[in-house]
Protein backbone atom coordinates (compact mmCIF):
# COMPACT_ATOMS: atom_id res chain seq x y z
CA UNK A 1 0.00 0.00 0.00
CA UNK A 2 1.46 3.09 -1.35
CA UNK A 3 1.75 6.08 1.47
CA UNK A 4 -1.35 8.36 0.41
CA UNK A 5 -3.19 5.37 -0.25
CA UNK A 6 -2.68 4.20 3.62
CA UNK A 7 -3.48 7.56 5.20
CA UNK A 8 -6.83 7.67 3.18
CA UNK A 9 -7.80 4.87 4.55
CA UNK A 10 -6.83 5.33 8.21
CA UNK A 11 -9.34 8.69 7.56
CA UNK A 12 -11.76 6.45 6.55
CA UNK A 13 -11.40 3.69 8.97
CA UNK A 14 -11.63 6.55 11.87
CA UNK A 15 -14.68 8.02 10.11
CA UNK A 16 -16.24 4.74 10.25
CA UNK A 17 -15.89 3.78 13.90
CA UNK A 18 -17.18 7.09 14.65
CA UNK A 19 -20.56 5.71 12.46
CA UNK A 20 -19.76 7.60 9.08
CA UNK A 21 -22.15 6.26 6.61
CA UNK A 22 -20.34 7.44 4.12
CA UNK A 23 -17.04 6.06 5.17
CA UNK A 24 -19.01 2.79 5.48
CA UNK A 25 -20.40 2.93 1.56
CA UNK A 26 -16.44 3.82 0.63
CA UNK A 27 -15.54 0.32 2.62
CA UNK A 28 -18.44 -1.64 1.49
CA UNK A 29 -17.55 -0.90 -2.34
CA UNK A 30 -14.32 -1.30 -2.34
CA UNK A 31 -14.51 -5.26 -0.92
CA UNK A 32 -17.72 -6.15 -0.94
CA UNK A 33 -17.63 -7.69 -5.00
CA UNK A 34 -14.23 -9.46 -3.88
CA UNK A 35 -15.98 -10.57 -0.98
CA UNK A 36 -18.33 -12.28 -2.34
CA UNK A 37 -16.55 -13.84 -4.64
CA UNK A 38 -14.85 -15.54 -2.14
CA UNK A 39 -17.38 -16.12 -0.30
CA UNK A 40 -19.23 -17.71 -3.15
CA UNK A 41 -16.07 -20.49 -3.44
CA UNK A 42 -16.87 -21.90 0.07
CA UNK A 43 -20.54 -22.30 0.00
CA UNK A 44 -23.25 -22.15 -2.93
CA UNK A 45 -25.87 -20.52 -0.66
CA UNK A 46 -25.78 -16.59 -1.72
CA UNK A 47 -28.67 -16.22 1.86
CA UNK A 48 -26.40 -17.67 3.73
CA UNK A 49 -23.53 -15.57 2.05
CA UNK A 50 -25.29 -12.53 2.03
CA UNK A 51 -26.37 -13.10 5.98
CA UNK A 52 -22.89 -13.79 6.43
CA UNK A 53 -21.43 -10.38 4.57
CA UNK A 54 -24.05 -8.21 6.87
CA UNK A 55 -22.27 -10.31 9.87
CA UNK A 56 -19.05 -9.28 8.84
CA UNK A 57 -19.70 -5.53 8.84
CA UNK A 58 -21.81 -5.39 12.01
CA UNK A 59 -18.63 -7.58 13.51
CA UNK A 60 -16.21 -5.33 11.92
CA UNK A 61 -17.96 -1.93 13.04
CA UNK A 62 -18.42 -3.63 17.09
CA UNK A 63 -15.62 -5.23 17.42
CA UNK A 64 -13.61 -3.01 14.78
CA UNK A 65 -12.30 -0.92 17.43
CA UNK A 66 -9.46 -3.30 17.91
CA UNK A 67 -7.74 -3.58 14.88
CA UNK A 68 -5.15 -0.94 15.02
CA UNK A 69 -3.63 -0.78 11.84
CA UNK A 70 -6.44 -0.24 8.98
CA UNK A 71 -3.73 -1.64 6.57
CA UNK A 72 -4.36 -4.96 8.05
CA UNK A 73 -8.68 -3.69 7.18
CA UNK A 74 -8.57 -5.92 3.63
CA UNK A 75 -7.03 -9.46 5.69
CA UNK A 76 -9.42 -8.41 8.82
CA UNK A 77 -12.33 -8.43 6.17
CA UNK A 78 -11.52 -12.14 4.47
CA UNK A 79 -10.36 -13.87 7.87
CA UNK A 80 -13.47 -12.69 9.07
CA UNK A 81 -16.06 -13.44 6.26
CA UNK A 82 -14.23 -17.06 6.56
CA UNK A 83 -14.83 -17.49 9.89
CA UNK A 84 -18.35 -16.40 10.37
CA UNK A 85 -19.40 -18.39 7.07
CA UNK A 86 -17.50 -21.49 8.50
CA UNK A 87 -19.41 -20.96 11.94
CA UNK A 88 -22.87 -20.50 10.24
CA UNK A 89 -22.41 -23.80 8.08
CA UNK A 90 -21.60 -25.52 10.78
CA UNK A 91 -25.12 -24.01 12.50
CA UNK A 92 -27.08 -25.07 9.37
CA UNK A 93 -25.40 -28.45 9.00
CA UNK A 94 -24.93 -29.88 12.15
CA UNK A 95 -21.30 -30.18 11.64
CA UNK A 96 -20.39 -32.83 14.02
CA UNK A 97 -17.16 -33.39 13.53
CA UNK A 98 -15.45 -30.24 11.66
CA UNK A 99 -11.71 -30.76 10.76
CA UNK A 100 -9.80 -28.04 9.51
CA UNK A 101 -9.32 -28.65 5.98
CA UNK A 102 -13.04 -29.21 4.93
CA UNK A 103 -12.94 -25.80 2.71
CA UNK A 104 -13.09 -27.32 -0.58
CA UNK A 105 -12.71 -23.92 -2.17
CA UNK A 106 -14.04 -24.92 -5.48
CA UNK A 107 -12.23 -22.53 -7.95
CA UNK A 108 -13.21 -23.58 -11.31
CA UNK A 109 -10.62 -22.08 -13.66
CA UNK A 110 -12.65 -22.38 -17.44
CA UNK A 111 -9.20 -23.18 -19.89
CA UNK A 112 -10.76 -23.07 -23.15
CA UNK A 113 -10.14 -25.39 -26.04
CA UNK A 114 -8.60 -23.34 -28.57
CA UNK A 115 -5.71 -24.02 -31.08
CA UNK A 116 -2.48 -23.02 -29.86
CA UNK A 117 1.26 -23.35 -30.88
CA UNK A 118 3.09 -26.92 -29.76
CA UNK A 119 5.08 -24.97 -27.48
CA UNK A 120 2.03 -23.13 -25.66
CA UNK A 121 0.06 -25.90 -26.19
CA UNK A 122 1.92 -28.29 -24.10
CA UNK A 123 2.54 -25.57 -21.27
CA UNK A 124 -1.58 -24.90 -20.92
CA UNK A 125 -2.14 -28.64 -20.98
CA UNK A 126 0.09 -28.80 -18.35
CA UNK A 127 -1.41 -25.62 -16.57
CA UNK A 128 -4.41 -27.40 -16.82
CA UNK A 129 -3.24 -30.46 -15.59
CA UNK A 130 -1.57 -28.42 -12.77
CA UNK A 131 -4.39 -26.96 -11.55
CA UNK A 132 -7.28 -29.75 -11.69
CA UNK A 133 -5.13 -31.25 -9.52
CA UNK A 134 -4.88 -28.95 -6.98
CA UNK A 135 -5.47 -29.20 -3.08
CA UNK A 136 -8.53 -26.87 -2.26
CA UNK A 137 -6.02 -24.29 0.06
CA UNK A 138 -4.10 -24.07 -3.05
CA UNK A 139 -7.24 -22.76 -5.24
CA UNK A 140 -8.34 -20.69 -2.51
CA UNK A 141 -4.80 -19.29 -2.14
CA UNK A 142 -4.92 -18.39 -5.69
CA UNK A 143 -7.75 -17.06 -5.60
CA UNK A 144 -6.82 -14.69 -2.70
CA UNK A 145 -3.85 -13.64 -4.87
CA UNK A 146 -5.91 -13.02 -7.67
CA UNK A 147 -8.77 -10.82 -6.01
CA UNK A 148 -7.37 -8.88 -3.44
CA UNK A 149 -3.82 -6.85 -2.53
CA UNK A 150 -3.30 -9.07 0.23
CA UNK A 151 0.43 -9.80 0.92
CA UNK A 152 1.72 -13.72 0.52
CA UNK A 153 1.88 -13.14 4.56
CA UNK A 154 -1.76 -12.31 5.17
CA UNK A 155 -3.37 -14.75 2.40
CA UNK A 156 -0.85 -17.87 4.23
CA UNK A 157 -2.74 -16.74 7.50
CA UNK A 158 -6.33 -16.57 5.85
CA UNK A 159 -5.76 -20.40 4.10
CA UNK A 160 -3.67 -21.41 6.83
CA UNK A 161 -0.39 -22.50 5.11
CA UNK A 162 3.06 -21.32 5.27
CA UNK A 163 3.95 -17.77 3.46
CA UNK A 164 6.84 -19.33 1.80
CA UNK A 165 4.93 -22.24 0.33
CA UNK A 166 2.19 -19.52 -0.77
CA UNK A 167 4.88 -17.76 -3.34
CA UNK A 168 5.71 -21.20 -4.17
CA UNK A 169 2.15 -22.13 -5.76
CA UNK A 170 1.49 -18.80 -7.23
CA UNK A 171 4.54 -18.32 -8.92
CA UNK A 172 4.26 -22.25 -10.16
CA UNK A 173 1.20 -21.01 -12.22
CA UNK A 174 2.36 -17.28 -13.33
CA UNK A 175 5.00 -19.65 -14.83
CA UNK A 176 3.04 -21.51 -17.02
CA UNK A 177 1.52 -18.32 -18.34
CA UNK A 178 4.49 -16.77 -19.46
CA UNK A 179 6.09 -16.20 -22.88
CA UNK A 180 8.97 -18.23 -24.13
CA UNK A 181 9.85 -20.20 -21.01
CA UNK A 182 11.31 -23.27 -21.24
CA UNK A 183 11.76 -25.79 -18.43
CA UNK A 184 15.32 -24.85 -17.53
CA UNK A 185 14.58 -21.35 -17.09
CA UNK A 186 11.56 -22.44 -14.92
CA UNK A 187 13.35 -23.56 -11.97
CA UNK A 188 15.91 -20.04 -11.78
CA UNK A 189 12.82 -18.53 -12.13
CA UNK A 190 11.64 -20.67 -9.09
CA UNK A 191 14.77 -19.86 -7.44
CA UNK A 192 14.76 -16.10 -7.50
CA UNK A 193 11.67 -15.86 -5.96
CA UNK A 194 11.77 -18.82 -2.75
CA UNK A 195 14.82 -18.02 -1.99
CA UNK B 1 12.12 -11.54 -15.48
CA UNK B 2 11.51 -8.43 -13.30
CA UNK B 3 8.87 -7.38 -15.13
CA UNK B 4 6.35 -10.20 -14.44
CA UNK B 5 7.78 -10.08 -10.68
CA UNK B 6 6.27 -6.49 -10.61
CA UNK B 7 3.32 -7.52 -12.18
CA UNK B 8 2.34 -10.43 -10.16
CA UNK B 9 3.53 -7.92 -7.04
CA UNK B 10 1.56 -4.87 -8.09
CA UNK B 11 -2.50 -5.87 -6.75
CA UNK B 12 -3.63 -3.24 -9.18
CA UNK B 13 -2.30 -5.72 -11.76
CA UNK B 14 -5.38 -8.64 -11.04
CA UNK B 15 -7.45 -6.05 -10.41
CA UNK B 16 -6.76 -4.76 -14.22
CA UNK B 17 -7.57 -8.05 -14.67
CA UNK B 18 -10.74 -9.41 -12.14
CA UNK B 19 -12.41 -6.15 -11.38
CA UNK B 20 -11.15 -3.44 -13.95
CA UNK B 21 -12.51 0.55 -13.29
CA UNK B 22 -12.25 2.84 -15.43
CA UNK B 23 -9.25 4.28 -12.74
CA UNK B 24 -7.45 1.00 -13.14
CA UNK B 25 -7.89 0.63 -17.03
CA UNK B 26 -6.42 4.39 -17.34
CA UNK B 27 -3.94 3.69 -15.02
CA UNK B 28 -2.46 0.66 -17.01
CA UNK B 29 -2.31 2.84 -20.00
CA UNK B 30 -0.38 5.56 -18.76
CA UNK B 31 1.80 2.47 -17.33
CA UNK B 32 2.50 1.31 -20.84
CA UNK B 33 2.41 4.87 -22.33
CA UNK B 34 5.99 5.27 -20.24
CA UNK B 35 7.14 1.78 -20.66
CA UNK B 36 6.14 0.84 -24.18
CA UNK B 37 8.93 -1.22 -24.13
CA UNK B 38 7.06 -3.57 -22.27
CA UNK B 39 3.29 -2.80 -23.16
CA UNK B 40 3.27 -6.27 -25.58
CA UNK B 41 4.52 -8.51 -23.04
CA UNK B 42 1.97 -6.62 -20.16
CA UNK B 43 -0.75 -7.17 -22.65
CA UNK B 44 -0.05 -10.74 -23.40
CA UNK B 45 0.50 -11.79 -20.08
CA UNK B 46 -3.30 -10.10 -18.99
CA UNK B 47 -4.85 -12.10 -21.83
CA UNK B 48 -3.67 -15.28 -20.74
CA UNK B 49 -5.11 -14.86 -17.12
CA UNK B 50 -8.25 -13.22 -18.92
CA UNK B 51 -7.81 -16.88 -21.06
CA UNK B 52 -7.12 -19.40 -19.14
CA UNK B 53 -8.13 -18.53 -15.60
CA UNK B 54 -11.10 -17.07 -15.44
CA UNK B 55 -13.39 -18.60 -12.69
CA UNK B 56 -17.12 -18.41 -12.94
CA UNK B 57 -19.16 -16.63 -10.07
CA UNK B 58 -22.43 -15.33 -9.83
CA UNK B 59 -22.12 -11.65 -8.28
CA UNK B 60 -24.18 -9.67 -6.38
CA UNK B 61 -26.38 -7.70 -8.92
CA UNK B 62 -26.21 -3.88 -8.64
CA UNK B 63 -29.53 -4.24 -6.63
CA UNK B 64 -28.71 -6.78 -4.62
CA UNK B 65 -25.52 -4.60 -3.46
CA UNK B 66 -27.78 -1.85 -2.48
CA UNK B 67 -30.41 -3.49 -0.71
CA UNK B 68 -27.12 -5.46 1.55
CA UNK B 69 -25.55 -2.09 2.01
CA UNK B 70 -29.44 -0.60 3.07
CA UNK B 71 -30.00 -3.37 5.59
CA UNK B 72 -26.13 -3.42 6.91
CA UNK B 73 -26.62 0.54 7.84
CA UNK B 74 -30.08 -0.25 9.09
CA UNK B 75 -28.22 -2.98 11.59
CA UNK B 76 -25.73 -0.12 12.18
CA UNK B 77 -27.65 2.62 13.07
CA UNK B 78 -29.67 -0.17 15.30
CA UNK B 79 -26.42 -0.99 17.14
CA UNK B 80 -25.68 2.90 17.71
CA UNK B 81 -28.68 3.26 19.20
CA UNK B 82 -28.12 0.21 21.17
CA UNK B 83 -24.60 1.32 22.35
CA UNK B 84 -26.81 4.61 23.72
CA UNK B 85 -28.84 3.08 25.94
CA UNK B 86 -27.27 3.20 28.80
CA UNK B 87 -26.27 0.65 31.35
CA UNK B 88 -29.83 -0.32 32.93
CA UNK B 89 -31.12 -1.48 29.56
CA UNK B 90 -27.63 -3.75 29.85
CA UNK B 91 -28.76 -4.73 32.76
CA UNK B 92 -32.52 -5.50 31.42
CA UNK B 93 -30.70 -7.38 28.70
CA UNK B 94 -29.12 -9.40 31.40
CA UNK B 95 -32.64 -10.44 33.00
CA UNK B 96 -33.94 -10.83 29.71
CA UNK B 97 -30.92 -13.33 28.51
CA UNK B 98 -31.39 -15.03 31.86
CA UNK B 99 -34.96 -15.50 31.36
CA UNK B 100 -34.11 -16.75 27.65
CA UNK B 101 -32.25 -19.57 29.76
CA UNK B 102 -34.79 -20.60 31.65
CA UNK B 103 -37.20 -20.44 28.95
CA UNK B 104 -34.59 -22.30 26.65
CA UNK B 105 -34.38 -24.97 29.60
CA UNK B 106 -38.36 -25.48 30.41
CA UNK B 107 -38.69 -25.92 26.60
CA UNK B 108 -41.72 -28.02 27.14
CA UNK B 109 -43.20 -25.43 29.71
CA UNK B 110 -42.26 -22.32 28.05
CA UNK B 111 -44.11 -23.80 24.78
CA UNK B 112 -47.19 -24.15 26.15
CA UNK B 113 -46.83 -20.85 27.69
CA UNK B 114 -46.29 -19.71 23.86
CA UNK B 115 -48.87 -21.36 22.99
CA UNK B 116 -51.26 -20.21 25.87
CA UNK B 117 -50.41 -17.17 24.93
CA UNK B 118 -50.99 -17.22 20.91
CA UNK B 119 -54.00 -19.35 21.42
CA UNK B 120 -55.60 -17.34 24.22
CA UNK B 121 -58.28 -15.81 21.50
CA UNK B 122 -60.04 -18.70 20.44
CA UNK B 123 -59.68 -20.79 24.17
CA UNK B 124 -60.29 -19.52 27.30
CA UNK B 125 -58.68 -22.40 29.58
CA UNK B 126 -56.37 -24.34 28.18
CA UNK B 127 -56.18 -28.14 28.35
CA UNK B 128 -54.17 -29.73 30.22
CA UNK B 129 -50.69 -29.77 29.07
CA UNK B 130 -50.02 -32.36 26.12
CA UNK B 131 -46.61 -34.25 26.57
CA UNK B 132 -44.11 -32.72 23.96
CA UNK B 133 -42.27 -35.93 24.55
CA UNK B 134 -44.79 -37.59 22.32
CA UNK B 135 -43.07 -40.21 19.84
CA UNK B 136 -46.60 -41.22 18.55
CA UNK B 137 -49.46 -39.37 16.50
CA UNK B 138 -51.80 -38.54 19.14
CA UNK B 139 -54.80 -36.39 19.36
CA UNK B 140 -55.14 -34.81 22.76
CA UNK B 141 -59.16 -33.34 22.74
CA UNK B 142 -59.26 -30.90 25.74
CA UNK B 143 -60.05 -32.77 29.52
CA UNK B 144 -60.18 -36.65 27.66
CA UNK B 145 -57.52 -38.91 27.32
CA UNK B 146 -55.14 -39.15 25.05
CA UNK B 147 -56.02 -41.08 21.58
CA UNK B 148 -53.27 -42.96 19.94
CA UNK B 149 -53.73 -42.64 16.35
CA UNK B 150 -52.12 -44.85 13.24
CA UNK B 151 -48.23 -45.01 12.62
CA UNK B 152 -47.65 -43.40 9.37
CA UNK B 153 -50.57 -41.50 7.55
CA UNK B 154 -53.39 -41.32 9.62
CA UNK B 155 -56.84 -39.45 8.79
CA UNK B 156 -59.31 -37.20 10.71
CA UNK B 157 -62.25 -35.53 9.95
CA UNK B 158 -64.93 -33.38 11.81
CA UNK B 159 -68.43 -32.71 11.03
CA UNK B 160 -69.80 -29.68 11.75
CA UNK B 161 -71.70 -30.67 14.52
CA UNK B 162 -67.85 -31.43 16.10
CA UNK B 163 -68.28 -35.42 15.37
CA UNK B 164 -64.90 -36.92 14.69
CA UNK B 165 -64.28 -39.56 12.52
CA UNK B 166 -60.51 -41.42 12.75
CA UNK B 167 -59.63 -43.57 9.76
CA UNK B 168 -62.85 -43.49 8.67
CA UNK B 169 -64.52 -45.26 11.38
CA UNK B 170 -64.20 -44.87 14.99
CA UNK B 171 -66.34 -41.88 15.76
CA UNK B 172 -66.13 -39.74 18.95
CA UNK B 173 -69.23 -37.96 18.94
CA UNK B 174 -69.74 -34.25 20.78
CA UNK B 175 -71.53 -34.57 24.15
CA UNK B 176 -72.76 -30.63 23.92
CA UNK B 177 -73.63 -29.92 19.98
CA UNK B 178 -73.22 -26.10 21.22
CA UNK B 179 -69.07 -26.47 22.84
CA UNK B 180 -66.24 -26.25 21.01
CA UNK B 181 -63.01 -28.21 22.33
CA UNK B 182 -59.49 -27.44 21.68
CA UNK B 183 -57.41 -30.50 19.89
CA UNK B 184 -54.10 -30.79 19.67
CA UNK B 185 -52.75 -33.32 17.06
CA UNK B 186 -49.04 -34.12 17.46
CA UNK B 187 -47.37 -35.93 14.77
CA UNK B 188 -43.82 -36.89 15.01
CA UNK B 189 -41.41 -37.41 12.74
CA UNK B 190 -41.87 -40.54 10.50
CA UNK B 191 -45.72 -39.35 10.28
CA UNK B 192 -48.37 -38.10 8.22
CA UNK B 193 -51.72 -36.96 9.04
CA UNK B 194 -54.79 -34.83 6.66
CA UNK B 195 -57.53 -33.16 8.58
CA UNK B 196 -60.96 -32.22 7.59
CA UNK B 197 -61.81 -29.28 9.54
CA UNK B 198 -64.99 -28.81 10.87
CA UNK B 199 -65.69 -26.14 8.82
CA UNK B 200 -64.62 -28.54 5.53
CA UNK B 201 -60.68 -26.79 5.62
CA UNK B 202 -58.50 -29.75 4.71
CA UNK B 203 -54.91 -29.77 6.36
CA UNK B 204 -52.17 -31.92 5.19
CA UNK B 205 -49.98 -32.00 8.43
CA UNK B 206 -46.15 -33.06 7.69
CA UNK B 207 -43.63 -34.72 10.00
CA UNK B 208 -42.51 -33.25 13.23
CA UNK B 209 -45.63 -30.94 13.30
CA UNK B 210 -48.32 -29.99 15.86
CA UNK B 211 -51.80 -28.33 14.89
CA UNK B 212 -53.72 -27.00 17.72
CA UNK B 213 -57.84 -25.98 16.80
CA UNK B 214 -61.39 -25.85 17.63
CA UNK B 215 -63.54 -29.14 17.00
CA UNK B 216 -65.88 -26.25 15.98
CA UNK B 217 -64.70 -22.98 14.75
CA UNK B 218 -67.46 -20.48 17.20
CA UNK B 219 -65.92 -17.61 16.61
CA UNK B 220 -65.99 -14.85 13.82
CA UNK B 221 -62.47 -15.74 13.36
CA UNK B 222 -61.62 -19.06 12.46
CA UNK B 223 -58.11 -19.49 14.41
CA UNK B 224 -55.64 -22.70 14.59
CA UNK B 225 -52.52 -22.90 15.58
CA UNK B 226 -49.00 -24.53 14.18
CA UNK B 227 -45.85 -25.52 14.71
CA UNK B 228 -44.14 -27.27 11.76
CA UNK B 229 -45.44 -27.79 7.98
CA UNK B 230 -48.95 -28.31 6.70
CA UNK B 231 -50.46 -27.32 3.45
CA UNK B 232 -53.93 -26.14 4.08
CA UNK B 233 -56.86 -25.98 1.76
CA UNK B 234 -58.85 -23.36 3.05
CA UNK B 235 -62.88 -23.82 2.93
CA UNK B 236 -64.00 -20.12 1.79
CA UNK B 237 -65.88 -18.14 3.99
CA UNK B 238 -65.99 -14.75 3.62
CA UNK B 239 -67.62 -14.02 6.94
CA UNK B 240 -64.72 -15.89 9.15
CA UNK B 241 -61.53 -15.31 8.29
CA UNK B 242 -58.87 -17.94 8.42
CA UNK B 243 -55.99 -17.71 10.91
CA UNK B 244 -53.13 -19.88 11.51
CA UNK B 245 -50.67 -18.72 13.53
CA UNK B 246 -47.15 -19.80 14.04
CA UNK B 247 -44.34 -18.35 17.12
CA UNK B 248 -43.61 -16.11 14.56
CA UNK B 249 -45.81 -14.89 12.17
CA UNK B 250 -50.11 -15.26 11.24
CA UNK B 251 -51.25 -16.31 7.80
CA UNK B 252 -55.15 -14.36 7.11
CA UNK B 253 -56.63 -16.02 4.51
CA UNK B 254 -60.15 -15.91 3.26
CA UNK B 255 -60.20 -19.22 1.22
CA UNK B 256 -57.17 -20.07 -0.61
CA UNK B 257 -54.61 -22.92 -1.01
CA UNK B 258 -50.89 -22.80 0.64
CA UNK B 259 -48.10 -24.63 2.19
CA UNK B 260 -46.57 -23.04 5.64
CA UNK B 261 -43.53 -24.21 6.80
CA UNK B 262 -42.55 -22.85 10.47
CA UNK B 263 -40.34 -25.52 12.49
CA UNK B 264 -38.70 -24.30 15.64
CA UNK B 265 -35.57 -25.24 14.44
CA UNK B 266 -35.61 -23.34 11.16
CA UNK B 267 -34.72 -19.68 11.31
CA UNK B 268 -37.14 -19.26 8.25
CA UNK B 269 -40.51 -19.62 8.23
CA UNK B 270 -41.61 -20.29 4.73
CA UNK B 271 -45.29 -19.74 3.22
CA UNK B 272 -46.15 -20.22 -0.39
CA UNK B 273 -49.10 -19.50 -2.02
CA UNK B 274 -50.82 -21.68 -4.53
CA UNK B 275 -54.17 -20.17 -5.27
CA UNK B 276 -55.86 -17.37 -4.14
CA UNK B 277 -54.37 -14.72 -1.79
CA UNK B 278 -53.11 -14.46 1.81
CA UNK B 279 -51.63 -11.51 4.36
CA UNK B 280 -48.89 -12.40 6.33
CA UNK B 281 -47.72 -10.44 9.57
CA UNK B 282 -45.29 -10.78 12.09
CA UNK B 283 -46.94 -12.01 15.23
CA UNK B 284 -45.09 -9.73 17.33
CA UNK B 285 -44.78 -6.00 14.76
CA UNK B 286 -43.25 -3.18 15.60
CA UNK B 287 -44.81 0.01 14.98
CA UNK B 288 -43.17 0.02 11.17
CA UNK B 289 -43.73 -3.60 10.26
CA UNK B 290 -46.91 -4.03 7.86
CA UNK B 291 -48.11 -6.97 6.38
CA UNK B 292 -47.33 -8.73 3.61
CA UNK B 293 -49.61 -9.69 0.64
CA UNK B 294 -48.71 -12.80 -1.30
CA UNK B 295 -49.81 -13.42 -4.69
CA UNK B 296 -49.98 -17.19 -5.94
CA UNK B 297 -47.00 -18.35 -7.11
CA UNK B 298 -44.82 -16.49 -4.16
CA UNK B 299 -43.05 -17.70 -1.81
CA UNK B 300 -42.61 -15.42 1.30
CA UNK B 301 -39.19 -16.49 3.71
CA UNK B 302 -39.31 -14.61 6.81
CA UNK B 303 -35.95 -14.68 8.91
CA UNK B 304 -36.95 -15.11 12.46
CA UNK B 305 -33.95 -13.51 14.32
CA UNK B 306 -33.76 -10.41 11.72
CA UNK B 307 -37.61 -10.31 11.89
CA UNK B 308 -37.08 -9.53 7.93
CA UNK B 309 -38.60 -11.17 4.76
CA UNK B 310 -37.81 -11.79 1.19
CA UNK B 311 -40.80 -12.70 -1.27
CA UNK B 312 -39.60 -14.51 -4.20
CA UNK B 313 -41.16 -15.90 -7.29
CA UNK B 314 -41.06 -19.66 -6.92
CA UNK B 315 -42.78 -23.08 -8.72
CA UNK B 316 -45.03 -24.30 -6.21
CA UNK B 317 -44.51 -27.78 -7.06
CA UNK B 318 -41.79 -28.00 -4.62
CA UNK B 319 -43.05 -26.73 -2.11
CA UNK B 320 -46.31 -29.05 -2.07
CA UNK B 321 -45.53 -32.01 -3.94
CA UNK B 322 -45.00 -33.58 -0.12
CA UNK B 323 -48.85 -33.70 0.45
CA UNK B 324 -48.83 -36.23 -2.67
CA UNK B 325 -46.31 -38.29 -1.38
CA UNK B 326 -43.13 -36.94 -3.15
CA UNK B 327 -40.72 -34.38 -3.07
CA UNK B 328 -39.57 -32.52 -6.02
CA UNK B 329 -36.38 -30.38 -6.47
CA UNK B 330 -34.70 -28.27 -8.75
CA UNK B 331 -31.15 -27.23 -8.42
CA UNK B 332 -31.64 -27.39 -4.82
CA UNK B 333 -28.92 -27.74 -2.00
CA UNK B 334 -28.52 -31.68 -0.97
CA UNK B 335 -28.43 -30.34 2.49
CA UNK B 336 -32.11 -28.93 1.94
CA UNK B 337 -33.31 -32.45 0.57
CA UNK B 338 -31.86 -34.36 3.57
CA UNK B 339 -33.15 -32.12 5.90
CA UNK B 340 -36.82 -32.90 4.60
CA UNK B 341 -35.48 -36.43 4.53
CA UNK B 342 -34.52 -36.84 8.32
CA UNK B 343 -38.21 -34.81 9.09
CA UNK B 344 -39.98 -37.95 6.62
CA UNK B 345 -38.46 -40.69 7.96
CA UNK B 346 -37.63 -39.80 11.55
CA UNK B 347 -33.86 -40.61 10.81
CA UNK B 348 -30.40 -38.66 10.85
CA UNK B 349 -28.04 -37.99 8.68
CA UNK B 350 -23.95 -37.40 9.37
CA UNK B 351 -21.82 -36.16 5.91
CA UNK B 352 -18.93 -37.87 5.92
CA UNK B 353 -17.66 -34.38 3.97
CA UNK B 354 -20.35 -31.78 5.22
CA UNK B 355 -19.35 -29.90 1.91
CA UNK B 356 -21.42 -32.54 0.03
CA UNK B 357 -24.28 -30.70 2.03
CA UNK B 358 -24.28 -27.97 -1.24
CA UNK B 359 -24.22 -30.33 -4.06
CA UNK B 360 -26.92 -28.99 -6.19
CA UNK B 361 -29.54 -32.09 -7.12
CA UNK B 362 -32.72 -31.64 -9.41
CA UNK B 363 -35.41 -34.15 -9.91
CA UNK B 364 -38.66 -36.28 -7.89
CA UNK B 365 -38.92 -38.37 -5.36
CA UNK B 366 -41.37 -40.90 -4.34
CA UNK B 367 -41.04 -40.92 -0.86
CA UNK B 368 -43.83 -43.51 -0.26
CA UNK B 369 -42.01 -46.06 -0.94
CA UNK B 370 -39.56 -47.33 1.99
CA UNK B 371 -36.30 -45.73 3.13
CA UNK B 372 -33.94 -47.95 1.23
CA UNK B 373 -35.29 -47.59 -2.23
CA UNK B 374 -35.82 -43.76 -1.73
CA UNK B 375 -32.03 -43.70 -0.60
CA UNK B 376 -30.82 -45.82 -3.32
CA UNK B 377 -32.14 -43.53 -5.82
CA UNK B 378 -31.09 -40.98 -3.63
CA UNK B 379 -27.44 -42.99 -4.57
CA UNK B 380 -27.96 -42.65 -8.19
CA UNK B 381 -28.86 -38.92 -8.36
CA UNK B 382 -25.94 -38.05 -6.23
CA UNK B 383 -23.05 -40.49 -6.32
CA UNK B 384 -23.00 -40.57 -2.59
CA UNK B 385 -23.48 -43.21 -0.90
CA UNK B 386 -26.07 -43.24 1.77
CA UNK B 387 -25.51 -45.91 4.22
CA UNK B 388 -26.91 -47.00 7.36
CA UNK B 389 -25.26 -46.86 10.92
CA UNK B 390 -28.00 -47.99 12.66
CA UNK B 391 -31.42 -48.06 13.05
CA UNK B 392 -31.71 -43.83 12.87
CA UNK B 393 -29.02 -42.94 12.01
CA UNK B 394 -27.09 -43.21 8.23
CA UNK B 395 -23.81 -41.52 6.94
CA UNK B 396 -23.84 -39.92 3.56
CA UNK B 397 -20.23 -40.97 1.90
Amino acid sequence: MRSTEKEYWYLVWDKFKNGDSEAFKTIYNEFTDALFAYGSKITSNRDLLKDSIQDLFIDVYTYGSKLRQPELLEFYLFKTLKRIIIKKLKEDQRFSAMNEDFERFDLKFTIEDEVFGKDSEKKLKLLQKEISQLAPASRELLFLKFNSGLSYEAIAKIVGIKPDSAKKQIYRIVQRLRKDMDSKNLELFMMCFTA
Amino acid sequence: MNLYYHLIENPLFFKWIYHPTEEINLYWEKFMELNPEDAELILDFKSKFEKHLQYKTDGLSELEKKILAREILQRIELENKKKNRFRLIRLGMRYAAVAIIFLIIGTGISYLLMVKKQANDFVQNLPVAPSFNIQEPTLIIENQPEIALKQGESELEYSAQGKIKIDNDLVIENDNENSSKLNTLVIPYGNRSTITLADGTKVWLNAGSRLIYPSRFVDKKREIFLVGEAFFQVEKDKNRPFIVKTPDIEVKVLGTKFNLSAYPEDNIVQTVLTEGSVEIKYAHPGIFDRSIQLKPGQLASVNKQKQSTNIYNVDVNYYTSWTEGFFSFSNTDLSRVVKRLERYFNIRFIYDDPLNGSIKISGKLDVSKNKEEVFEYMTKLTELNFSKINERTYIIK
